[in-house]
This record gives C-alpha cells, structure tokens and sequence, in this order.
C-alpha cells in the first residue's frame, strides 16, 4: 500500500516537473511571423505535412507619381510558390517568377532550433534554390554557343535567428549566388550578407525592417543593396506584409546580382507579400 | 535515410553537379551602319504601351529620339555605360529586346547616336 502511495505521489507531483523541463526544452514558437520577410527567407518553414502559399508582389517606383499611383499602375513583378513541410525540420517549394520567367525549386532544412529553455539561444536554418530562367536562347548570347545549362543558378543561405523576449526577433544571414552563365560586366559567384528584424506591436501586428549588401559588386558598381521597411499583420493561417524596398526581383540570387535601384536616390518600390497556410 | 533527407540529398548533390559551367556569354559584335529611323526606331514600338505619349520616358516615333539624348540614356564614348542598355538588361526589361537587337542599338550609339 505505501508502494502504491509512494507511486502514485511520485506520479502527481513528481513526475509533472520533469514533463516540465521537456515543455520549455522545445523550440521557440513564431520567431518570425511567416517564412519571408521582404525577399529574404527566415528559419520559419511550414507545419509537417502542410502546405503554404507564397505569393509576393512588387510594384513600380515609388517617384513615378500619383499619374502611376507611386508605381501602382507600372511594370510589376510577382512571384508565386508553394512551400510543403516534409518534416519538422524540412521544407520543399517551387515557385514562379514574371521577371525573367524564373522557375525556382527551393529547400529549407532547421539545422538548430532554438529552445525555449535557452539551452539554444539561436536558430539555425539552411535555404537554397535552383533556378531556370525562362527567358528566350537570344538572352544568352549568341544562339550557336546556347546550352540549356546557361539558364541555371543556385543561392545557398544560412539563416542565423534568434527571438529576443516574445516581441523583438532579428536574424542576419550571409549567402552565396552561382550563375552558370552571365553577360560580361558580371560575376558567375556574388557573397552576400543580409539581416532582418521584426518587433510585435500588437498580438497581430509587427513593424519588420531588413537590409541586404552584397559583398561581391559589378564591374561598374550597378548591383546595389537594399533597404526595406513595412508592416505585418498575421492570423492563424494567412500573414500579410506591406513594404517600401529597393530590390525588384523577388528571386535571391537576382537581387544580389542584378537590382540596380539606388536607395541613396530614393529609388524605392512598393511591395507586398502574402502567405497563406492550409 | 529517412525519405526527406534523402529527397534533400538527393536534389543537392544533383545541382552540384548542374553547377559546373562557368561562362561568361559572348554577346557578339555591335552592328555597324544602323540607321537611327530604320533600323532602332522600330524596335521601340513594344515599349510604347508603358511609354507611350504623355509617360514620363516617351519612346513613341515623334519623341523617342529626344527621350534618348534630352534623357542622357546614351554613352557616345562608352556605349556599353549606356543608361539605355543598362535599362534593357535589367529585370524588368530584359525580355522585352533580343541581344541581336542590342547590338543594333550598341552599333548606333557607338557610331554616334545620330537621328539618321
């Protein structure tokens, strides 16, 4: 009998505070709000067996006016993905891009994820993509020397995120770009660096603000960085991010290589991004 | 393995080994008599929908020529710096003109940029 009391004790009392310490072991929660922030990627992919709609849209500049409503009414890129979660720590997506007509495949993988405990004080995520651009063989040069692998380039990006308190994140993020082929005057690889934060004005609204450098520049200096800054509102299964940017091509690797809005000029563009969740 | 690592692996290894070109694209050479109303003029007529008249950069036949030169878009001494070409490779229009008709606008500013 004192057995049985002795167990059932241990059971009650006993046992809820090693549960305890397993709860705070795990991973901190919405370090940021979706998977991407501006054109950048953050270490947050989807839920297991889930499926995330990505769809970003950039408008024209800003300084055309109210004739092109800040560039409302101008040329305009847009990208949309679709993101699954293979795992816990693994995303797959595909995406396509009007610009160029990029078609992307894309991967995430968590590497560290950081605890809730503090045990790990950061999270740790790889990104990378293939790209094919689906423009036609006369943007490859001259067409008797076209291969199909002229079309591809590569990002790879570790994601280094950390959530301070519940209503401040930030992350920085170094990269590297590869083109098979490009047009004299640029590079085959660029280095860059990135860096992003969010802070939680509401349960529901955030301010987030990023900027990106690259670290390997153009013969004549035109692939600039960026600096972009707006708002978020999220939900349970929809985020939606409204921003001011300088970079125009939604695809990584292109904004590294080939943005050449000056935001010392104040060549800034309207963007918007919308993850749904299902 | 289990499944995703593997379908990860996989994809990796797989553009490793895609990545092994390194080239820089030979564009060919600049065209050389272009003249300014035959043959550059009538590329532009894909671009008057967004710059057509009134827009803030008119290329349509009565005005592009001085949308071009009143806009300083073209580099006589270093056609390759031109404003215009740096437009046309950039995202937003590089698929709009071909490097074959690139380098009949190349050909005309390095020849002068003249409203031949």
């Amino acid at each position: 009998m004192k057995n049985f009391i002795s167990c059932l004790c241990f059971i009650l009392f006993i046992a809820p505070v090693f549960s305890q310490d397993s709860i705070v072991d795990k991973p901190v929660k919405n370090i940021f709000e979706t998977g991407i922030i501006f054109d950048q990627q953050t270490v947050v992919a989807p839920m297991p067996k889930s499926f995330e709609l990505v769809i970003a849209h950039r408008f024209g500049q800003i300084s055309n006016g109210i004739d092109e409503i800040f560039g409302i009414y101008s040329t305009s890129n847009i990208r949309m993905g679709l993101n699954f979660g293979i795992t816990e720590r693994i995303m797959l997506g595909i995406g396509t891009t009007r610009y160029k007509k990029l078609q992307d495949l894309n991967w995430k993988v968590a590497i560290l994820r950081q605890s809730r405990s503090g045990k790990m004080p950061i999270s740790i995520s790889y990104f990378g993509n293939a790209v094919i651009d689906g423009q036609e063989k006369s943007n490859f040069g001259i067409e008797e020397e076209y291969k199909f692998m002229h079309r591809l380039s590569y990002f790879h990006q570790l994601i280094i995120s950390r959530k301070f308190r519940e209503r401040v994140s930030f992350q920085v993020a170094p990269s590297v770009s590869y083109f098979n082929a490009v047009l004299p005057g640029y590079e085959n690889i660029y280095y860059a660096v990135s860096a992003a934060g969010r802070i939680k004005i509401t349960e529901s609204m955030g301010i987030n603000i990023g900027y990106d450098h690259p670290l390997t520049t153009n013969e004549d200096g035109n692939n600039m960085p960026s600096l972009s800054g707006g708002i978020e509102i999220g939900t349970s299964t929809h985020a939606f991010q409204l921003y001011i940017t300088n970079y125009e091509n939604l695809i990584n690797q292109h904004d590294v290589a080939y943005s050449s809005y000056d935001m010392s000029k104040g060549e800034f563009l309207v963007g918007m991004n919308i993850t749904v969740r299902f | 393995m289990k499944p995703g690592v593997a379908i990860i692996s996989s994809l990796i290894v797989l553009f490793i080994f895609a990545s092994c070109e390194k080239e820089t694209l030979n564009t060919g050479g600049w065209a050389k008599n272009v003249a300014f109303q035959k043959d550059v003029l009538p590329m532009f007529q894909v671009c008057t929908d967004c710059h057509g008249s009134g827009s803030n950069f008119d290329l349509t036949s009565a005005n592009a020529y001085n949308s071009l030169i009143e806009g300083a878009l073209v580099n006589i001494t270093a056609p390759e710096e031109s404003q215009l070409i740096k437009t046309l490779n950039g995202s937003a229009h590089s698929s709009y003109l071909n490097q074959e008709q690139k380098n009949i606008i190349l050909g005309w500013i390095n020849e002068g940029a003249k409203n031949n």
